[in-house]
């Protein structure tokens, strides 16, 4: 149950009959939305840092548990 | 959403692991992504101390904001730290690999690894080329 002022709920209404949606599915499109561009900014800023990689002997698992105390 | 290990981080950065290739398209797939707080430390430990490449440590850090600031990531808590050690001794796992599978675990999403030998083939994890759009 999610609980939204009366003037945010209006507004949610008004752009759900432009829609021709339900509330409910005006809701859930906010919240894909929303999710889908935090998403797409995680993968821009992930690609902003490719490109640096070099060769640091190509056994990652090992050199992790090398570290890791017994 | 998929919780990347601190392995599949690291091997972003190693041009010569088998996995690099499916690690950077893992992590610049546009998927939801989650890891847990210890990857910092590990990612850290590997990078710094091991490589001494303290460039490729401040990258590895900032894909972990990265995912702090657009995906999950998972603090160590009691229940984590408790299922953790339940999983430790049930799979027979160290405590490092065992908070990755808890923390995947309590999520409800897939652990993705290059850990081949203690996750990937017992089941726990997969790699990143399974967890890539479309697999």
């Amino acid at each position: 149950m999610i609980s939204l002022p009366d003037e945010l709920l209006a507004r949610v209404d008004a752009d759900a009959e432009r829609h021709g949606l339900t509330r409910s599915a005006m809701l859930r499109e906010y919240a894909v939305a929303v999710l889908d561009e935090r998403s797409a900014q995680l993968a821009r800023g992930m690609q902003a840092l490719d490109g640096h990689a070099s060769d640091h002997g190509g056994d990652v698992v090992g050199q992790l548990k090398a570290g890791r105390p017994r | 959403m998929i919780l990347v290990d601190a392995g599949v981080l690291l091997a972003s950065e190693d041009s010569a692991d088998a996995h690099h290739e499916d690690a950077v398209a893992l992590l610049g797939a546009g998927i939801p992504l989650a890891t847990i707080d210890l990857a910092a430390y590990e990612v850290t430990n590997v990078a710094e101390v091991r490589w001494r490449d303290p460039a490729a440590g401040e990258r590895l850090r900032e894909r972990i904001w990265l995912i702090a600031a657009f995906g999950r990531l998972v603090r160590v808590d009691r229940r984590l730290a408790d299922l953790a050690a339940q999983i430790a001794r049930e799979r027979e796992l160290s405590g490092y690999d065992a908070a990755y599978v808890a923390a995947a675990d309590a999520l409800g999403v897939t652990l993705a690894s290059c850990d081949e030998r203690d996750l990937v083939r017992p089941g726990l994890a997969a790699l990143p080329r399974d967890c890539l759009p479309g697999k």
